[in-house]
């Protein structure tokens, strides 16, 4: 298994996307910085946490769709190029080469999420310093004690990038993977009034996304041994 | 001879379409076998069946003595194959894609790959980006992929589409070494009767999903039909004397002065010397036996001359 996910990094040249990820942190960073120093009139971000929930559901709503992004390009790309056909001619059972490939795409999407969070807070902590992002100091401590659930989050985000290969197998169709992948994010992660209360707020429902994700996506090809292969 | 690939009624359906018809057809261990027949006369189905990447709609397929099943996979460890038209990862370089290639094949011989290479004539394309190969190039990759693992069986869906004469000329006779060196079983699919005859020791002819003749080519030379045309004055009286005198009956009227006699144990003096003694007048008489396309042309065609 170890092996087919390494081959997998080695013939998408998965590590070139960490470039990617380098300019989404850039983006996010960056959108937090104008829009708490453009609203003159009062302030966007009234506290740490604010401002840290906003950058946390930029990355959220980012990564969940580059998972279906990564899934367009490794799965469904696959099938596109006919690739697929020649992969399912290897002596390795369909379900583990699917297994491997969805593998990637999560292990990717959870370290990319904790990493650009703790990027995200570490630079709101310097950058607040000369713009003054919000009224009070942001402190060290406040980005540490949001690791659990960044790291929660992290799992839901993983989990819930997969959904997007349920769709995109039906027609092996690239569009619908995105497509699905980015209404996946904005419904979930879309929040109700003013307190940025989304659904990932409640630290049980991270939970039961990235299992869910997990059991759709596998939905999707749990009869990939009676297929044909185009 | 032990059966390296046996199908036994096998049928698949799209939908209502059956594209592969009850075909029961085997494959010796060390044989070449020309699988032949016009374009969607399913000898890809065909072959994708035996790579398990299609299902059978009815009967079973066994591959080395075993029936391979839904989850079957690990036989393909013995089988190089091109199916339909070879395909790569277009952004690796050549020796990227042999490389995954081995890896996922289980077997890793860096020297093999320079080999093959060498014996496809792509020495020197290592390092150039698949997607600027020309289908000729491609073709012999996917030929050099196929082979890289010394495989027992190799399918090989036309092969030699896209290749040049030379490049014919060579995968024919690297197709013939494999066979004699390695023992190798080769089934070869290709709409161009001329080349598969070459190679094949073994045919099956394929059209509209129906298996209609599983020959060996010795058999096809032996059979491929001789006939007798003659020219003659008054055909109604010929017609007579080979019936009545010299017993032949399977003959046709080309024209009003030719007659075609398909029977090979009648020597032309005996035809000539009766139709003489019977009066009627012989201008011409002409030997010939049908090309090995004609005879094959003849079993797609259901044998209407």
């Amino acid at each position: 298994m170890m092996k087919l996910m390494k081959l997998e990094l080695q013939k998408f040249n998965i590590l070139r996307y960490w470039i990617a990820f380098a300019v989404i942190n850039v983006s996010i960073i960056g959108l937090a910085v104008v829009t708490g120093t453009v609203a003159d009139t009062e302030d966007a971000f009234g506290t740490a946490a604010q401002l840290l929930d906003f950058g946390d559901i930029m990355i959220r709503v980012t990564f969940i769709i580059f998972a279906g992004v990564l899934i367009a390009k490794v799965i469904i790309g696959e099938y596109k190029n006919s690739t697929m056909g020649l992969m399912f001619t290897y002596p390795i059972p369909r379900k583990k080469i699917m297994a491997s490939k969805l593998a990637v795409v999560f292990l990717f999407t959870f370290f990319a999420t904790i990493l650009a969070n703790l990027i995200f807070g570490f630079g709101m902590v310097l950058l607040n310093q000369s713009f003054h992002l919000i009224p009070d100091m942001i402190m060290i401590r406040d980005i540490v004690s949001r690791v659990p659930s960044m790291i929660f989050n992290g799992f839901a985000c993983a989990g819930l990038g997969l959904i997007s290969l349920f769709f995109g197998m039906r027609k092996y169709s690239i569009s619908a993977t995105i497509v699905s992948s980015i209404i996946v994010a904005i419904l979930l992660n879309s929040s109700s009034g003013v307190e940025m209360n989304t659904l990932f707020s409640i630290t049980v429902i991270p939970v039961i996304f990235c299992i869910g994700g997990i059991i759709i996506a596998y939905l999707s090809f749990a009869n990939i041994n009676k297929a044909d292969i185009k | 001879m032990s059966k390296i690939i046996q199908l036994k009624e096998v049928t698949k359906k799209y939908n209502d379409a059956e594209v592969v018809s009850n075909v029961t057809m085997g494959i010796e261990k060390g044989r070449i076998y020309g699988f032949l027949g016009p374009n969607g006369a399913g000898k890809t189905t065909i072959m994708k069946m035996i790579l398990n990447l299609v299902k059978p709609t009815m009967g079973c397929i066994e591959v080395f003595g075993d029936t391979i099943k839904n989850n079957s996979y690990t036989y393909l460890k013995r089988i190089g194959s091109i199916v339909e038209y070879p395909v790569f990862y277009d952004k690796l370089t050549a020796i990227g894609n042999l490389k995954f290639h081995c890896e996922y094949m289980g077997v890793y011989d860096e020297k093999k790959i320079e080999e093959v290479l060498d014996l496809v004539d792509l020495n020197g394309m290592e390092d150039k980006i698949v997607s600027e190969f020309s289908l000729g190039m491609k073709q012999r990759l996917g030929i050099a992929r196929a082979m890289i693992t010394n495989p027992e069986l190799l399918i090989l869906d036309e092969p030699i589409n896209g290749l040049d004469p030379l490049g014919i000329k060579a995968m024919r006779e690297l197709f013939l070494k494999l066979r004699k060196d390695y023992g190798t079983t080769l089934l070869i699919s290709s709409h161009i009767i001329t080349e598969i005859e070459q190679i094949a020791d073994e045919i099956g002819v394929i059209d509209k999903g129906k298996l209609i003749k599983e020959v060996s080519m010795e058999q096809v030379r032996h059979d491929a039909v001789q006939y007798l045309d003659i020219q003659v004055d008054d055909i109604k009286m010929a017609a007579v004397i080979l019936d009545t005198r010299l017993k032949i009956n399977n003959y046709k009227l080309i024209s009003d002065s030719e007659i075609r006699i398909y029977q090979d144990n009648i020597t032309q003096n005996e035809v000539s010397r009766e139709l003489i003694l019977g009066g009627v007048n012989v201008y011409g008489m002409d030997s010939k036996s049908d090309t090995l396309e004609e005879y094959f042309l003849n079993i797609v065609n259901g044998g209407h001359k």
